[in-house]
């Protein structure tokens, strides 16, 4: 292996040259797998979800947002949310976060850290962006409020009205320029 | 990484897709080919006890971090693995056919029905350069549909039989030689094992001597820089990568240079996710352009495909407006 690599590879010096040759093969499993996950979400239609590469340098972060399924209290919300995947997505999950302050039981309002069980020892290497997406859409409307990470918004998940009120209170819309 | 940006090379580069297919039912058959885990057609497709099946690389990958099957979760390890031959020749008839298949669906999405005679011509006409080949061509060749080179059309079943190894004419001599290979021990041929589908034990590093992985490693023409943990993580996904080549079908195998080349990938990834990027919000600016026309022509292609789809829940604006992200949290790792 030594020898294949001073045959093959430019001098030792340069190393910085070797990671440009080899940047598009390095993680080549990985961002082949993302962008076909891309041109899943692009090609299918779920409504309420969407995410897209923040930029075009980087494929392992990615922002998406997630709308408030209708007939709960997040209808008609709409949350920014930052996805980043790690060298060995997909065999470890992608760490997720909200970026809108999202009061929820298993939100972290200030970092908006989740607590989701896929995200964590639940994750499996066939889940994708899009089951992510789709599963945070349905753990707004059904918390689990055995393991909140927000006790007091599981304390008043059954008093609509008050929970309502202090969703508000800390919930910022995007911006028409995708900015918080 | 090149001046080309990386999104547009991965768009450029055609990546297959079941929604290339107008009709819904072909792109199920062609999504059932996928493995679940890396999205891409099977590659040495192998089952678990529970019967669901992936590419030999992906779930040995998968289960150095979990013992159990990715899709039902049930409790699953190594000794479960079976190549599915089958599934495997499945895959590659389909890839080989795929073009074709993909030609023939979208003509006929898109136009009227064609006679028999014009759907002939469209398997042999020059539709597309892909297509351009007759199946038997006037010096009387015929295009392998698995290896894709020009085999004399009597000789076809013989060349298919071998694993498209000959490539030319059954000389009486050769097919001497041919049968002899038959009757004889196989072993003879393969140099480098004793035997060909030998597949690699598990082992247990945390009571080996470093000395003794180095050994191994050596033994393997492999790198043996680093220390215990580095060699036993090398030899591990050497394990693997070599294991999941052996799951596939002997004529399906890449020789043991090209394994250790992707091991070698494989240890640069582990470093890797080096962008070298220094002002990255001048490189967003700089690639503004980029993204609104990839968008752009990913909205095109999908309008112009004839998939009977509701509309997209999502507005138009809104992917546009993520490379604009104005704080850039990502570290970008700069060598």
């Amino acid at each position: 292996m030594e020898q294949l690599t001073s045959s093959l590879a430019p001098p030792r010096t340069s190393t910085k040259q070797t990671a440009y040759g080899t940047s598009q093969d390095v993680a080549g499993s990985v961002t082949k797998r993302l962008s076909s996950e891309l041109m899943t979400l692009m090609m299918s239609s779920s409504p309420g979800i969407s995410a897209f590469p923040k930029s075009d340098a980087n494929l392992f972060e990615w922002a998406g947002t997630i709308e408030g399924a209708s007939a709960t209290i997040y209808a008609g919300l709409r949350f920014k949310i930052s996805i980043s995947f790690p060298p060995n997505y997909p065999y470890a999950a992608p760490t997720i976060k909200f970026d809108t302050p999202c009061y929820h039981p298993n939100v972290d309002l200030t970092g908006g850290a989740i607590c989701l069980d896929i995200l964590q020892d639940k994750w499996s290497a066939v889940y994708s962006v899009q089951t992510i997406l789709l599963s945070l859409q349905s753990l707004l409307g059904e918390p689990n409020n055995a393991s909140p990470l927000n006790p007091d918004a599981a304390r008043i998940w059954d008093k609509p009205e008050e929970f309502k009120t202090q969703l508000m209170r800390f919930y910022r819309p995007i911006n028409e320029d995708g900015s918080l | 990484m090149s001046k080309r940006n990386r999104l547009q090379s991965l768009l450029d580069s055609s990546i297959a897709d079941p929604s290339d297919f107008p009709q819904r039912e072909l792109g199920h058959l062609d999504s059932s080919l996928t493995c679940k885990i890396c999205r891409e057609f099977y590659r040495g497709p192998v089952s678990l006890s529970c019967g669901h099946c992936f590419c030999s690389l992906c779930i040995r990958n998968s289960m150095t971090s979990k013992q159990e099957c990715p899709v039902c979760r049930k409790c699953a390890n190594e000794g479960q693995i079976r190549p599915v031959a089958a599934l495997e020749e499945i895959v590659e008839s389909w890839k080989a056919a795929r073009a074709l298949v993909l030609t023939l669906a979208t003509a006929n999405g898109e136009s009227s029905r064609l006679t028999p005679e014009e759907s002939i011509s469209a398997i042999a006409g020059p539709s597309t350069p892909n297509k351009r080949r007759k199946l038997v061509s006037e010096d009387g060749l015929i295009d392998c549909p698995i290896c894709h080179t020009f085999v004399p059309f009597d000789a076809i079943n013989m060349h298919i039989d071998s694993g498209c190894k000959s490539t030319s004419t059954p000389s009486k001599p050769k097919q001497k030689a041919e049968w002899s290979k038959v009757f004889s021990k196989r072993s003879k041929d393969s140099a480098q094992e004793s035997d060909p589908d030998r597949r690699l034990p598990k082992l247990n590093y945390h009571t080996m001597k470093e000395k003794q992985i180095r050994e191994l490693l050596s033994q393997a023409e492999l790198s043996t820089a680093g220390d215990k943990n580095a060699l036993t993580a090398r030899h591990q996904q050497w394990t693997i990568l070599y294991n999941s080549n052996q799951d596939r079908s002997a004529s399906q195998r890449q020789d043991l240079e090209r394994i250790r080349k992707e091991l070698k990938k494989w240890e640069a990834e582990g470093k890797a996710r080096k962008v070298d990027i220094d002002d990255t919000d001048e490189y967003q600016r700089l690639h503004k352009q980029d993204f609104i026309e990839l968008i752009e022509r990913a909205r095109r292609s999908r309008f112009h495909s004839h998939k009977p789809q509701s509309s997209r829940g999502r507005e138009g604006g809104s992917p546009i407006e993520e490379p604009e992200v104005s704080e850039v949290t990502d570290p970008i790792e700069v060598d």
